[in-house]
């Protein structure tokens, strides 16, 4: 196989004669990174196209005998409850369009790296992602039977105010150069953080009986850690290559560690709100998978090669005890006009909130919850009518706060060419003022909305050219789902 | 907070990189965008609203700074004791228009409540 696998890269690889390497490999250079070897390459995983073939043939076969017995049994109703759904809507409207856009990417990285090894590592990973973005449709289509939100997820995906956070997180990727997309998906987002995404939706998953997305998870399992390795591999690779380059991979480090905590704050808010049997907390989260896995075990690694630990990681460990409650509560606010639904925590995960985050969660949390609660008994379920002011660089609304001052929005701003931008952190804010040629263009959903770019002037008219339907949003208590689920439970429709 | 930059080309790209941002002034004709904070309160995420520059103190006050904070049944406008601008506190009076007040487009305002 060894052997095999060197014909396939090595063997079939040529030297350009009619035109120079500059010429057939124009994207290499132009970012500053220097690579004197490609030979030194060291291939993280040494597959074939037959062994690949065969490798996931056997998965997708096991994974669709799943998924049928899973659909013909109405495994659907095993599920703790109906409110579970909403984490797989944002799993399904945030992250798959995400697995689609890397699988085309490293498609183009296969074309484009000089070194054959690494042109076929992406090759397999490009195939990968798009048997991921494949599965997870077809784990999830089953629910579109049966649930509101998971119609016209890729039109959702592209319109759709928050799911501008994903998009335009990896639409930055896709718009830098190659190495620096790699050291931003394949290190930070495959590597770095990887468990935070991924383990609160598997395990989440597992824990509330959704059996289909469960053997997906299990089924990408082995390619993820195959990507893993590719992450650390592309990382190391390149800092050993010239020293010039560590400065440059440092500031990549930094500005992708920072974009991808941000993103990850959608995912905090799942962990904690959306799943009615928990897993764990998202600090506990974090404090397993960023602080021990990565910043006491993988950085100290990396400081051989000249590499600290991310910029405003200081920050993510502070906002661990809050930044949960700090986008649940932005979402509680505005799902009239999500494709999920939210409700005020039952009694017992309140309880658990304050058991999780004593020092935070009933000082400045609880007594939201608490308000909106009266509200709602009152008839007036807690909606705000206004669009929110959005951070220039991470599209979230700007909900978040100083270290130490947890009762006061965060207000950054930068002034470029003469106008104003703004932003929600130190570490937004360092990131615009790196490149605010690049983020001046960002597609701020509530400024396009304002200038009339989106269906119209009122949320209905918005929400439709988004392919919302009635039902998607709003209160999880009153909505479809939540009756529709009582009544199939009260007449004795589980086995 | 606040910082300014030359206008240096800082992207690292194979070609000419110049392009206009999304939301500049001139995409709203004679509005612009403002943003208005509640501060030392969380209930209420920041929000963004688009006016005319000429629309008055008085007007930005009553039609949309009121509607809109007072779902937050603590809210009473009669007690809003402070308004102020990038950490400046700002005393307008109520027939000064926003572009007479100066707030830049996508400026924010801050209010205190009693």
């Amino acid at each position: 196989m060894r052997e095999r696998y060197q014909q396939l890269t090595r063997g079939v690889d040529w030297t350009p004669s009619y035109v120079s390497r500059e010429q057939m490999y124009p994207y290499t250079r132009f970012e500053g990174i220097k690579i004197n070897d490609w030979e030194a390459w060291e291939d993280p995983f040494r597959l074939t196209v037959d062994a690949y073939c065969k490798y996931q043939t056997e998965k997708d076969k096991r994974l669709y005998a799943v998924l049928d017995s899973f659909a013909q049994g109405q495994g659907h109703l095993q599920a703790s409850d109906a409110r579970y759904f909403n984490a797989l809507r944002l799993f399904l409207q945030g992250v798959t369009p995400l697995e689609y856009q890397a699988h085309r990417h490293f498609a183009y990285l296969a074309r484009h790296l000089d070194g054959p090894g690494a042109r076929f590592a992406c090759l397999s990973q490009s195939i990968d992602e798009l048997r991921h973005a494949q599965t997870e449709i077809h784990a999830m289509s089953m629910y579109n039977k049966y649930y509101d939100g998971f119609h016209s997820f890729p039109r959702i995906s592209d319109r759709l105010w928050y799911l501008s956070v994903p998009k335009s997180y990896f639409d930055d990727g896709l718009s830098s150069g190659p190495f620096e997309f790699m050291t931003a998906i394949s290190f930070s987002f495959e590597y770095f953080l990887t468990n935070l995404l991924f383990v609160p939706f598997m395990s989440g998953a597992s824990f509330n009986g959704d059996l289909a997305t469960m053997s997906f998870g299990f089924s990408a399992q082995s390619d993820e850690s195959r990507h893993m390795t590719l992450g650390l591999e592309v990382i190391k690779f390149i800092l050993q290559q010239d020293e010039g380059n560590v400065p440059i991979m440092q500031d990549w480090i930094d500005k992708w560690f920072w974009r991808g905590y941000r993103l990850l704050g959608l995912v905090a808010c799942m962990q904690d709100y959306f799943l009615p049997r928990k897993v764990m907390s998202w600090k506990e989260a974090f404090e397993l998978y960023l602080e021990q896995q990565m910043l006491d075990g993988l950085f100290p690694d990396l400081e051989y090669y000249g590499i600290r630990p991310p910029r405003h990681v200081d920050q993510a460990i502070a906002e661990k005890e809050y930044m949960s409650h700090q986008v649940h509560w932005t979402f509680y606010q505005y799902s009239h006009a999500a494709s999920f639904t939210t409700t005020i925590p039952p009694e017992e995960e309140l309880d658990w909130l304050s058991e999780q985050y004593p020092d935070t969660f009933d000082q400045y949390y609880r007594p939201l919850y608490d308000k909106a609660a009266v509200m709602e008994a009152s008839g007036s379920r807690f909606f705000n009518s206004a669009l929110p002011m959005l951070c220039q660089v991470c599209q979230i609304p700007m909900a978040f706060t100083d270290v130490g001052n947890l009762g006061s929005f965060t207000q950054r701003f930068s002034e470029f060419r003469g106008e104003r931008y703004n932003t929600c952190s130190d570490g937004c804010k360092w990131i615009f003022d790196r490149e605010p040629e690049k983020y001046i263009q960002a597609w701020l959903p509530v400024h396009q909305i304002l200038q009339g770019n989106c269906g119209g002037a009122t949320i209905p008219e918005v929400l439709e050219w988004a392919g919302i339907q009635p039902g998607d949003g709003g209160e999880y208590k009153t909505s479809t789902d939540a009756e529709n689920w009582r009544a199939w439970h009260q007449n004795g429709v589980t086995a | 907070m606040a910082s300014k930059r030359g206008d240096g080309m800082t992207i690292k790209a194979l070609g000419p990189y110049d392009f206009p941002a999304a939301d500049r002034q001139e995409n709203f004709g004679s509005d612009q965008l403002v943003h208005v904070v509640w501060q030392n309160n969380i209930f209420l995420v920041p929000a963004c609203f688009r006016v005319p520059r000429s629309m008055t103190w008085s007007e930005f006050t009553s039609q949309i700074v009121d509607p809109w904070a007072s779902v937050d049944l603590e809210y009473d406008a009669d007690l809003v004791s402070e308004w102020s601008m990038d950490g400046e506190p700002i005393t307008p009076r109520p027939k000064q228009t926003i572009r007479e007040i100066g707030v830049p487009h996508k400026g924010v305002l801050v209010f205190a409540v009693q």
